[in-house]
């Protein structure tokens, strides 16, 4: 079950009573509507509704309608249905971000409002009317809207409809005659328009005297005026009737709803009283509150017989009264028949229940108080909030419920603390699990998991850690969603701790029990975890199973794409980029920043961003990694980052100014670090250590370097982050190839080659530049692996990786050059090639310059590479 | 915070919307003005009745705290 957008909010409530046509309103209506924004505020029944339904009904502009409610008052669903609203005028309108608010974790409203409006920016004008903005009373809500009057794209035109005055910079937007508005004044009856209501809509035959009586009586109130109407119907003595109301100093609308009440059949009388209870109306739904059973009929001639009845959709399914009306139903039947509420609304609770809508039906129950009732459907409703945590309406109905009760099912308060903890609200949630007042199972396993949580966020790693442990202890096997989370969180412990195998069996299970719960957007996440707890272990292929198999599932649940988790999208960018698959890499981790950042999750942000470093620099090479650094670092300013962030980017800066020869700058980044030769590892140094490995090869101090990478690697194993084992490796290979042993070179190669085979390392090859093509060169003519030699030298660059690619000229050679070519293949010198092409030395060289020049490389190891790739020689041409 | 209250309405409100005004106590001025007076538990619950009529469109004149030591029963009980 999802609780669906509730569509009847967006339905335009269209009116087929006839009405008296207000033209001069509709001419303000319509040269306001270029304005920024129209205000119609006035009291309950003064037409404003309807006033804006029949001119938006002929208005030239598309409009978009949202009757808003007290649950609109949040920011999530305040957006959600803003922006459901537009989509109504064209779907395309903020599409990516529907799911986000819909989420669990919705996003700030600071990231979406520019979103929104850049979005809106490419559309025509349209107007968006907001009925009944006085329900708002939150300021978060206010605020919304007062960023997106200030930043209000040219396009959008907005129209609010309420009875009270709006926080919102009034007299700023009169000052810049961006305001039009129309208050009680405007909006009363004069006395021609209600001549026109009660004589010509209605034909009553009323004088001007008593016409003018009945304006002043009412104040032009139009609903007094209707409700007038209604009473004189079928009336006989009219004249008395008028005479009577206007000589009475009672409350009008009392007055005038016992005219009409006494004036109808007892049935329709008591499916008034008793369907007052319902905020809205379909015929299920009165059946079962009222027990008549031909209730669509009765709905029908209500609004035939203009008894306030307002349709919701076009297909007469949902009705509701209007406000005033229904208040004063609900008063007069609290009036005559108190002791029948209860059990009325305990009906419409029981169907709303029956029917999917949990969220009416606890509302029901609460009103109904009966509490017992309520427990159970929050028992129900609470399975829910992991997919769709819409804490702040837990929230409300727990405060109406007394402590005693919730005292007896903690569990339910467990929750409601997991809920809060997931919206950042650790505090509070905090609160939540000491009002319990209770120790007992499984409230104390779940308080414990929830405590772990919360420790983990803010860094307590010691705490999450004993909290996890008692969590996963007492929790009972049944409680798949808390398990998960349990799970998960001691994942993340172990993560943090170095140890990578544990990590990958422990969310493994996270997976598993997430899915028997039938959380996908929690499995989602675990699977983020496993993809990059596999990657580290060297599984790349197994990595990517598990990110293909759990999409598909998802989408295929009916979750899309941009609903995932951005971290997930960055994790796979990683194992992608291990393979070279250099332009799905960079869209995977765009992806993942674009959805991180809308779902406002950091450390989702800090991944992606690091992700487009090394596959900015492996599609573009320095000048590509020196802006994704760049951006990485603006990252950090606007977000709060994990500090891990920093260990990868410092490793990163120092790699670079190393490839650049700026070594002391080098020395430096890490120095700070507290990088030094013997300094001590823990996860996550080791990238910043592997650093300095480079440095000091770099700085040719190759002892020092050969200590630290056997350190290094010996704490690489026993932590199981094979793939950055496999980067010390091939450091130790070059290494080895530098001092001339390439015997020894060669044999580690050798150790890592089934792994890299089987998991189809690429790019930590390629990263090495032309000293591991040598390399890989040599290994080939040994006869090592020769077809996977082959294809890794075949990806090698044309260029110096560590360089800017140039526009590559390719002249073709003259036969004279592709004859030294063909010599040089065989291993011969300058001299052997002047004695077996008969010409002088300094000829071979002239050739040999201009073939450097026309394959545009710097040496025989990548002429050579370079005609092999490009066919030139074939592969068989080594000696 | 609780208080006692008395709140002055335009026009003349039947008894029987004491219930709908949380119980407070309905009584009537020379003018036929409906005075609402009572115990109120707080200002949440004062703002939520001042809404209330808000809804109704009923005109407020006057909204008053009396204090504890004050019976809102001895100020002018008008009309019945």
């Amino acid at each position: 079950m999802s609780e669906h957008l509730l569509t009847t909010k967006l339905f335009r409530p269209t009116q087929h009573a006839l009405l008296v046509p207000r033209p001069h309103l509709f001419a303000r209506l319509d040269k306001g509507k270029h304005g920024k924004l129209i205000l119609v505020s006035a009291p309950a029944g003064f037409g404003k509704t309807t006033l804006l339904s029949t001119w938006a009904e002929q208005v030239d502009f598309p409009v978009a309608w949202l009757s808003l409610d007290e649950m609109d008052n949040a920011p999530a669903p305040f957006l959600t249905y803003l922006v459901a609203a537009l989509q109504t005028i064209d779907p395309g309108i903020g599409e990516s971000l529907l799911p986000a608010l819909q989420s669990p974790q919705p996003p700030a409203p600071r990231t979406v409002l520019p979103r929104l409006i850049t979005n809106l920016a490419g559309y025509p004008e349209m107007l968006l009317v907001l009925d009944d903005y006085h329900l708002i009373t939150e300021k978060a809500v206010h605020d919304i809207l007062n960023d997106l009057i200030q930043h209000m794209p040219p396009s959008l035109h907005l129209v609010l409809a309420t009875r009270v005055d709006p926080p919102l910079p009034l007299p700023r937007l009169r000052g810049r005659q961006q305001l039009t508005e129309l208050r009680t004044a405007d909006l009363r009856f004069s006395l021609e328009e209600a001549d026109q209501l009660l004589n010509q809509v209605k034909a009553l035959q009323i004088s001007d005297r008593h016409v003018a009586a009945l304006t002043l009586r009412t104040e032009g109130w139009i609903t007094g005026l209707q409700m007038a109407v209604l009473s004189m119907h079928n009336r006989a003595d009219v004249h008395q009737f008028i005479e009577s109301f206007t000589g009475s100093n009672r409350y009008i609308l009392d007055y005038l709803l016992e005219e009409v009440l006494n004036q109808q059949p007892q049935e329709i009388r008591d499916f008034l009283l008793r369907t007052s209870i319902l905020t809205k109306l379909c015929s299920g739904l009165c059946t079962a509150v009222t027990g008549i059973s031909n209730s669509q009929h009765m709905l029908e001639e209500l609004e035939r017989a203009n008894l306030f009845l307002i349709p919701l959709d076009d297909h007469r399914g949902w009705f509701r009264y209007h406000h005033l009306f229904a208040d004063l139903l609900r008063q007069r039947l609290m009036q005559c028949n108190a002791d029948a509420i209860p059990a009325l609304h305990m009906r419409a609770s029981r169907w709303y229940a029956a029917n999917g809508e949990l969220g009416a039906a606890i509302e029901h129950a609460i009103a109904a108080e009966a509490f017992d009732d309520v427990i159970q459907l929050l028992k129900k409703y609470i399975q829910f909030i992991w997919e769709y945590g819409d804490q702040t309406r837990l929230s409300k109905w727990l405060a109406a419920l007394p402590d005693d009760i919730i005292k007896e099912h903690p569990v339910i308060l467990a929750h409601h603390a997991f809920a809060l903890c997931y919206a950042g609200q650790h505090q509070e949630a905090e609160a939540q699990l000491q009002a319990a007042g209770t120790n007992s199972e499984p409230f104390h396993s779940m308080a414990s998991t929830v405590r772990s949580f919360y420790s983990l966020y803010s860094g307590d790693i010691s705490a999450a850690t004993s909290f996890a442990e008692e969590a996963l202890t007492g929790l009972p096997a049944d409680q798949h969603m808390w398990r998960a989370l349990a799970l998960s969180i001691q994942g993340d412990i172990y993560a943090y701790s170095g140890r990578f195998y544990d990590c990958e069996d422990i969310w493994e299970r996270a997976l598993r029990q997430a899915e028997t719960a039938g959380c996908i957007f929690f499995a989602l996440w675990v699977t983020a975890k496993l993809v990059i707890a596999r990657k580290r272990l060297g599984k790349l292929r197994e990595a990517a199973n598990t990110f293909e198999k759990q999409s598909k599932r998802a989408k295929e649940s009916g979750y899309s794409q941009v609903s995932f988790p951005g971290a997930l999208y960055a994790v796979m960018s990683d194992v992608l980029l291990e393979w070279n698959q250099t332009d799905d890499a960079i869209h995977y981790a765009e992806m993942g920043l674009s959805l991180s950042e809308s779902q406002n999750y950091a450390a989702g942000i800090a991944w992606s961003s690091l992700a487009l470093i090394p596959a900015s620099f492996a599609q573009r090479g320095i000048s590509g990694v020196e802006e994704a650094i760049r951006q990485t670092e603006k990252q950090l300013q606007e977000h709060k980052l994990p500090k891990w962030t920093f260990n990868w980017l410092s490793s990163w800066k120092a790699r670079v100014a190393i490839a650049q020869g700026r070594l002391a700058d080098a020395e430096c980044i890490l120095h700070e670090r507290g990088i030094i030769l013997d300094g001590d590892f823990g996860f996550p140094k080791e990238v910043e250590y592997l650093a300095l490995v480079r440095l000091l090869i770099a700085k040719r101090q190759l002892d020092d370097a050969w200590v630290l990478l056997a350190r290094l690697q010996a704490q690489l194993e026993s932590m199981g982050w094979v793939d950055k084992l496999v980067q010390a490796k091939l450091l130790q290979a070059l290494i080895l190839q530098e001092e001339g042993n390439d015997e020894d070179s060669l044999d580690i190669l050798k150790g890592i080659l089934p792994l890299a085979e089987r998991e189809g390392y690429l790019c930590v090859f390629l990263n090495e530049g032309p000293p591991m093509a040598k390399l890989l060169y040599k290994a080939m003519q040994v006869g090592i692996a020769p077809q996977w030699m082959n294809k890794l030298l075949a990806a090698f660059p044309l260029v110096e990786p560590l360089q800017t690619p140039q526009a590559l000229l390719i002249k073709p050679l003259s036969p004279r050059e592709m004859d030294v070519l063909a010599q040089i293949a065989t291993g011969a010198s300058n001299q052997e090639i002047a004695i077996a092409l008969h010409i002088a030395l300094g000829t071979v060289k002239n050739h040999l310059k201009n073939i450097y020049a026309k394959l545009d490389v710097h040496s025989r190891t990548q002429a050579l590479n370079k005609a092999r790739s490009l066919g030139l020689i074939s592969i068989s041409n080594s000696p | 915070m609780s208080g006692r209250y008395q709140i002055v309405i335009k026009g003349h409100l039947d008894r029987n919307w004491s219930d709908w005004f949380d119980g407070l106590r309905v009584s009537y001025d020379e003018q036929d003005n409906t005075v609402l007076s009572g115990l109120i538990s707080d200002q949440p619950a004062l703002y939520g009745i001042l809404d209330r009529l808000r809804d109704m469109n009923l005109t407020l004149i006057t909204v008053m705290r009396i204090g504890p030591d004050t019976d809102p029963f001895e100020i002018k009980e008008g009309k019945t």
